[in-house]
């Protein structure tokens, strides 16, 4: 198998797997609080995203566009997510001051053509500093009786190996557009893999909510 | 050339760091739930120390009541029956020289009189006979009555359904609740020095409720945890542990409006079925 058809496959994989989440999501949704709700609203946007991309990618349409979007929307919903889990106490100014820089920097950066590479960095650094803080307070606070057992834990470390491939990526962004070898469909191959870890951990972290 | 080995480069760096970031999580895993073991060992431990402490204090109360009792029997009893034996002596010793004198007998009928009331007197203590033919509310109101007759204190007794006096308690429970009532009642005429004090009873189908309120010095929940940790806390030690026998609570209340404490008892389960 060439490492085209690897990627082809694995696109597909990757796209299917994330209804696998959203149909235990909505099979539970009676037992979701809020932050739960909003993973959800979360997943549904991430499954739309995915398969739009896809055919805008087979219709040779550029999804640049498409991909800023989604970044800043992905971001808000997750920094929502997290800033309820973690019992924040000023939510809304907490929320607010890092979504304004951060929608001010990708109105700047915007683009129909590229990526806004800055935008997804910070937003992979930020969420990646929530994941390692959150990693910290359970650690230090001992709370949680078994940590497999609690489905925040499989977000947070999902949400963790999620952000930190594209922000490993991201560093070798030029090289990657610049060569068209294989190496690269290998390298996006490596994203499409980490993007399916991210949806069978976001799986097992649904399958934990105990359904009332 | 150069390009594709800084790729290959760059592929095998992102791989390593992906899974390093993986064996970190599992890590982090395997630390948290040791040292989530070692928090529940130490909470079981003090949980332990705690039972056993408990249990010293119900094995003290317990030696302090047949103290009491032996005290009791001993000190009020005891000589009078000693008197009483010596009496009957001199009467033999009088009969043998025909010189008894039947009136000494009243004496003696009065020293078994005493003795009867010494031996009624433990029984109250250890089963108060009111509480048993009325019931914990008529019991209460029988010793604020008496606890009126100090004439430096105003008590008030108040039930919030006058008239009745049934409660939702087993008799069992009704005697463990006016023991927790009569050593809260010691603990405040000792201890709180008022001048005025209310009682409130209230009994509602899900638990039987008291609130003493007075105007003397109060005590928080925390300042009481204290005094019963420390090594001078030996009646309140066996305090907690007939309210947690009873799984009852006790609510001590200080700092808005009057101090107080606030007694509260579940239904017996028999009640509750009734």
């Amino acid at each position: 198998m060439t490492i085209e058809k690897l990627y082809i496959l694995l696109t597909y994989i990757a796209i299917a797997s994330i209804f696998v989440p959203i149909s235990v999501a909505l099979y539970k949704r009676k037992a979701f609080n809020i932050q739960l709700r909003a993973l959800l609203v979360y997943m549904i946007v991430y499954a739309i995203f995915d398969i739009t991309n896809h055919i805008l990618t087979i219709y040779r349409i550029n999804n640049c566009a498409l991909f800023n979007i989604f970044t800043c929307v992905e971001f808000m919903l997750l920094l929502f997510i997290y800033i309820q889990e973690l019992q924040i106490k000023q939510k809304l100014s907490i929320f607010l001051s890092f979504v304004i820089p951060l929608l001010f920097i990708a109105s700047i950066e915007f683009s129909f053509t590229d990526p806004s590479n800055i935008t997804s960095g910070i937003v992979a650094v930020i969420m990646m500093g929530f994941s390692v803080f959150y990693f910290l307070k359970i650690f230090l606070d001992l709370t949680i009786p078994k940590l497999t057992n609690y489905y925040f834990f499989w977000l947070n470390s999902g949400v963790l190996i999620y952000f930190a491939a594209p922000f490993i990526l991201s560093l070798f962004e030029k090289h990657i557009r610049d060569d068209d070898s294989q190496a690269s469909f290998f390298l996006w191959a490596i994203q499409l893999f980490t993007n399916l870890i991210y949806s069978t951990v976001l799986t097992i972290g649904v399958c934990k909510i105990k359904r009332t | 050339m150069q390009n594709q080995t800084d790729i290959g480069l760059f592929i095998a760096l992102g791989s390593v760091v992906m899974f390093l970031l993986v064996v970190v999580i599992i890590l982090f895993v395997v630390v948290y739930q040791r040292k989530m073991l070692e928090k529940e060992s130490r909470i079981k431990e003090i949980e332990q120390e705690k039972q056993i402490q408990l249990f010293k204090a119900t094995v003290e109360a317990e030696e302090q009541l047949k103290e009491k009792i032996a005290n009791n029997l001993h000190d009020s009893v005891n000589p009078m029956l000693s008197l009483l034996k010596m009496n009957l002596s001199m009467h033999k010793r009088n009969l043998e020289k025909n010189k008894f004198n039947p009136d000494s007998f009243k004496e003696d009928a009065e020293l078994i009189d005493q003795a009867v009331e010494g031996i009624r007197s433990s029984c109250r203590e250890l089963i108060p006979s009111f509480l048993i033919e009325f019931g914990i509310i008529k019991a209460l109101d029988d010793y604020i009555r008496n606890l009126n007759k100090n004439e430096h204190i105003e008590a008030v007794f108040e039930n919030r359904q006058p008239g009745n006096t049934d409660v939702c308690l087993s008799k069992q429970d009704q005697l463990s609740a006016y023991r927790i009532c009569m050593e809260v009642l010691n603990n405040l005429f000792k201890h709180a020095g008022y001048t005025n004090l209310h009682i409130l009873v209230e009994n509602r189908p899900e638990g039987f409720r008291v609130e003493f309120s007075h105007n003397g010095k109060g005590i928080s929940n925390e300042e009481i945890d204290a005094i019963t940790d420390s090594s001078k806390g030996q009646g309140l030690k066996s305090l907690k542990v007939r309210v947690l026998l009873l799984n009852a609570d006790l609510n001590y209340i200080k700092g808005t409006g009057r101090p107080g404490i606030h007694f509260s008892v579940p239904a017996s389960r028999s009640e509750l079925i009734n």
